[in-house]
């Protein structure tokens, strides 16, 4: 259903240089499936995941959503970034409804669909509560909810959980799963961490950087729920991580 | 104490006035002073005026602020213009302004308006004064706020389908609102100031301003001082009025990370 094909984007950076940042990604991701991006910084995981949003536009190459080219932003590609971006002027309830204010749905409708996202992820008794009134870990959950409620087709995350300390973030891996499997949903998920790619993805795809491509992609043939500490995850651990220590060691100047 | 000691020993309450005088045009807000009417009809006159020439700065500077704070261009093009306008005084504005509104009121085109005593006697001149003090703090700080807002609410907001006047009111608006409401905090005290000092300009017949200037006219400098107790009462007042809406509203802005 998404399909990347043969993508170059470069950017120019203030000395007016230019910087290959993606060069000739060739990509494709089915329905309801989960794929996980990982890389060094700087491999050009991050710009994918804007250029799937429509927020960045491909130098060359283009970009399919079932079969039809994206043309800026739209609520049917979700996203949740690292950084906290619940709107801090408006309630919890208030962040959730507004993908679907933005659609004139009717009050009523928007928060009865609200409060059922909001017992999807145990929140019920935060609907009144300022974003700044929770903990980093409540706000990515609610800002997971804003972009499913929206009714994306593709939920795009740029490492949602980076910022967060190793047991909420345990956590959250668990719930994401959960509710990837009851909506539905297409999910396009950017880590730098190896342990996570491998917990969440059905596919992982190893970019490298100078110039950010795909090194390769890999599928992570192991039943949910996922074990960090099994045999064979560690086996898909190391194959990764030996791909990736290459990248870094390139990178020493 | 010490001004009321040094009244008393002096005993010239032409330069120094007695507590008691001073509180006694205090105590009777309603008595006609000299011949320009009642310390309350005067503080309705220049309230009057002063709300106009802000509500009238505010709605030509926020939507000018947002515009400038978010296109780049809109800045690049006005911003030369306004840097070259804002750092003449107001009140260096008054000679010109005088010229070309002379002392025309808003009675003179709004004839319902005669009678009343606030509206009435609301200038032209003085409401172009006070707009201009009030303009540019508004301005300043709408420009400040708005670029202020973090990208990625604004890029947020468009994943989830904002765009025009949705991402506007949604989302903008919203976001640069507190340090907007800093900008209209100071914009009022400066037209106030602004106001007051424009009353005792020539041209003026009537307001705070006015009062406590024909007041040292005839030395009457107990009412001098009533009045500038008066004058920045309401400064204070209106000052904290919008400290408390600030604070009220927008508990959010001190707890963000």
């Amino acid at each position: 259903m998404l399909k990347i094909i043969d993508v170059t984007k470069t950017f120019k950076k203030t000395d007016g240089k230019r910087v290959l940042a993606i060069s000739n990604m060739n990509l494709q991701i089915e329905e309801k499936e989960f794929v996980c991006i990982v890389g060094a910084s700087g491999c050009g995981k991050t710009t994918t995941l804007r250029l799937l949003s429509g927020l960045d536009i491909p130098t060359k190459g283009k970009i399919l959503v079932d079969g039809s080219p994206i043309n800026g932003p739209s609520p049917e590609r979700g996203i949740v970034f690292q950084e906290y971006t619940l709107f801090p002027w408006r309630t919890v309830l208030e962040n959730v409804t507004f993908g679907l204010e933005m659609k004139r749905i009717g009050k009523k409708e928007r928060r009865r669909t609200a409060r059922h996202y909001l017992e999807l992820v145990g929140l019920e008794d935060y609907a009144e509560a300022y974003p700044y009134e929770l903990s980093g870990g409540m706000q990515q959950r609610v800002a997971i909810i804003r972009a499913l409620a929206a009714n994306p087709k593709v939920l795009l995350m740029d490492e949602p959980f980076g910022a967060l300390d190793a047991r909420t973030r345990d956590f959250l891996q668990n719930e994401l799963i959960r509710i990837w499997t009851s909506e539905q949903k297409t999910i396009l998920f950017v880590t730098h961490s190896i342990n996570e790619a491998i917990f969440l993805a059905d596919r992982v795809v190893v970019m490298k950087s100078r110039p950010g491509r795909i090194h390769d992609i890999i599928e992570i043939d192991l039943p949910r729920p996922r074990y960090k500490t099994g045999e064979v995850f560690k086996d898909y651990y190391t194959r990764i991580h030996d791909m990736l220590e290459n990248d870094l060691d390139k990178e020493q100047p | 104490m010490v001004w009321q000691v040094l009244a008393i020993y002096f005993d010239k309450p032409m330069v120094l006035p007695r507590l008691e005088a001073v509180g006694k045009v205090l105590a009777h807000p309603n008595t006609k002073i000299l011949i320009t009417g009642s310390l309350i009809e005067n503080m309705g006159i220049s309230l009057g005026r002063v709300m106009c020439g802000f509500f009238l700065a505010a709605a030509m500077a926020i939507p000018l602020g947002i515009l400038m704070g978010y296109y780049r261009l809109a800045e690049r093009v006005l911003e030369s213009t306004v840097e070259s306008l804002r750092p003449i005084p107001p009140l260096a504005w008054v000679p010109l302004i005088l010229s070309w509104f002379g002392i025309k009121s808003l009675a003179d085109w709004f004839p319902e308006l005669s009678s009343s005593v606030i509206f009435g006697g609301v200038q032209f001149s003085m409401i172009i004064i006070i707009l201009i003090g009030a303009f540019f703090p508004i301005l300043l700080n709408t420009i400040h706020g708005v670029k202020g807002i973090p990208v990625i609410f604004i890029e947020s907001a468009r994943t989830l389908g904002s765009r025009g006047f949705s991402l506007l009111f949604k989302v903008i608006v919203p976001a640069s609102l507190p340090t907007i409401m800093t900008g209209l905090r100071i914009g009022l005290g400066i037209g106030w100031m602004c106001l007051v000092a424009a009353e005792m300009m020539p041209g003026s017949n009537a307001g705070m301003g006015y009062l406590i200037w024909y007041a040292y006219e005839l030395l009457r400098t107990e009412i001098i001082v009533a009045g500038m107790i008066v004058i920045g009462l309401i400064g204070f007042v209106m000052d904290r009025g919008f400290r408390y809406v600030e604070k009220k509203q927008f508990a959010w802005v001190s707890r963000m990370k």
